[in-house]
C-alpha cells in the first residue's frame, strides 16, 4: 500500500469523493480532525456512509485514542458498518492494544464476524511508543502495521517537523526494523503543508529509502506524488527479473551477474521487489 | 449542536449547509416533560427504522417523529439519503441525552 488518504469523518462531500482521486487505501479519520462537540455527528455519519458506500480499495477508520470517552462507541459504530481495519492513535505499550484487541473480540462476537477479522494499524507518535514499538508490533495477531505520527512526536521532542529529514531517521528506523522483524507494514507519516510540493518528495523519498512501504496524506494533490515514489520503478523491477532469471536453479553459493556478486540475500530482495509489484499491481 | 431560546424552544442540530449536507434541526416545546416511554419512541423511530430495514426512506422517520411531537426542519444541499439519515439520528440523539440530563 503506496498511499493512505485522509478524510475527515465528519464532512459527507470529502466522504463522498474520497475513493476518486487514486489512493491505495482511505483512513476515515474520527479523531483530530473532528472537534470534540462533533463526535458523535461524526461517528454516526460515518457509520450511514461505510454502510451504503464501497470505494473499491481498503478502508480503515482512526478512531480516538483509548484516552478518551469515544473510542468505544468509535469501535462500535464502525464495525457494524463494516470496517475490517483500525487505525488506533498515540499507541504507547502493548496493553493498549490487548485492550482494543478485547474490545474488538467482544464487537466481533456481537456481529457474528470470524474471530480476528478486524484488524490494526498502530499509530507510534509519542517518545514512549517508538521506544516500545516492536512489543507493540506483537501484542496482537489483530496488528498489521506500523505507523509513525510526526507532528506529535514532534511535538513531544520540542523540535520543528521542517526542519532536517534526519531528525526524524532515528524514530523511523526503529518503526521499520521492528516491522520487519514481525512480518507487518511499516506506514510513514503525512506531510502537513500540502502546498509544499518538494517538502513531500524529499520527505516521502527519506521515508522509502528507510524502508516504509508507504506514506499517509492529507490532500488528494498529494496522492500522484507519493504513489510514484513508493512504487517499484521499471529498472527495479528489470533488476531483479534478470537477478531471478540468472540465479534460476541456484540453491547456495555465489555467482556474478554483470558484475555484480549475487547469492541468496541479494535472490531474496529481488524476490521482493517483485511480490511488492505484484501487490501494486 | 445546541441552541436555544430561553424558556421557550431547545433545538438540536447537526450537519452544515454546506455542498452534499443537510442541516437538520429539531426541537419541541421546552415546557414538556417527556415521559420514559415517547423517549424510547423516539429513540426507536430514529435508530430501529434505519437499522431494521435499508429500503426505509428518510420521509417515513420524519412521520413517525411528527407524530410524537417533534418538529424537524431539513435544509438540504444536495445531500445523499445516507447523510440526511445520519443528520437526523445525530439530532435526535442530541435531544433525548439533553431530555435525560434535564
Amino acid at each position: 500500500m503506496r498511499s493512505w488518504l485522509y478524510t475527515p469523518a465528519n464532512n459527507p462531500r470529502m466522504i463522498i469523493q474520497a475513493g476518486i482521486y487514486g489512493a491505495d487505501g482511505i483512513v476515515f479519520d474520527l479523531e483530530d480532525s473532528v472537534t470534540p462537540d462533533h463526535k458523535n455527528e461524526a461517528r454516526i455519519l460515518l457509520g450511514e456512509a461505510l454502510k451504503e458506500l464501497k470505494y473499491g480499495r481498503k478502508t480503515a477508520v482512526r478512531i480516538n485514542g483509548i484516552d478518551t470517552p469515544w473510542w468505544k462507541k468509535d469501535l462500535a459504530a464502525v464495525v457494524s458498518a463494516g470496517v475490517r481495519i483500525i487505525r488506533l492513535p498515540k499507541v504507547e505499550r502493548g496493553k493498549d492494544v490487548e485492550m482494543v484487541s478485547r474490545e474488538l473480540d467482544g464487537l466481533e462476537e456481537s456481529y457474528a464476524l470470524a474471530a480476528g477479522v478486524v484488524r490494526i494499524q498502530c499509530i507510534l507518535e509519542t517518545p514512549e511508543g517508538i521506544e516500545e514499538v516492536f512489543n507493540i508490533g506483537r501484542a496482537s495477531s489483530r496488528v498489521e502495521a506500523l505507523s509513525f505520527g510526526a507532528e506529535d512526536y514532534c511535538a513531544s521532542l520540542g523540535i520543528l517537523r521542517r526542519g532536517p529529514a534526519f531528525v526524524l531517521d532515528y524514530p523511523r528506523s526503529r518503526i521499520v526494523n521492528a516491522a520487519a522483524a514481525l512480518g507487518l507494514e511499516a506506514v510513514d507519516t503525512v506531510w502537513s503543508d500540502f502546498r509544499d510540493v518538494k517538502g513531500l518528495e524529499a520527505d516521502a523519498v527519506r521515508a522509502r529509502q528507510l524502508g516504509f512501504s508507504g506514506k499517509s496524506v492529507i490532500h488528494p494533490d498529494q496522492i500522484k506524488i507519493v504513489n510514484e515514489i513508493f512504487a517499484v520503478t521499471p529498472e527495479e523491477a528489470a533488476w531483479a527479473e534478470g537477478v531471478l532469471a540468472g540465479t534460476e536453479n541456484i540453491t547456495s553459493g555465489v555467482l556474478s551477474i554483470d558484475g555484480c556478486m549475487v547469492d541468496l540475500p541479494v535472490i531474496k530482495q529481488a524476490k521482493r521487489v517483485l511480490e511488492k509489484q505484484d501487490k501494486q499491481s | 449542536m445546541e441552541s436555544s431560546v430561553p424558556g421557550q424552544i431547545k433545538t438540536f442540530s447537526s450537519g452544515s449547509r454546506n455542498r452534499m449536507d443537510a442541516l437538520v434541526t429539531v426541537s419541541r416545546a421546552g415546557t414538556s416533560e417527556p415521559g420514559r416511554e415517547a423517549e424510547v419512541k423516539i429513540e426507536s423511530s430514529v435508530r430501529k427504522l434505519f437499522a431494521e430495514s435499508q429500503d426505509e426512506t428518510v420521509a417515513s422517520v420524519l412521520e413517525s417523529l411528527s407524530d410524537i411531537g417533534l418538529k424537524i426542519l431539513i435544509e438540504d444541499n444536495q445531500a445523499f439519503n445516507f447523510t440526511l439519515r445520519a443528520r437526523l439520528v445525530a439530532s435526535v440523539e442530541a435531544l433525548i441525552e439533553w431530555e435525560d440530563e434535564n
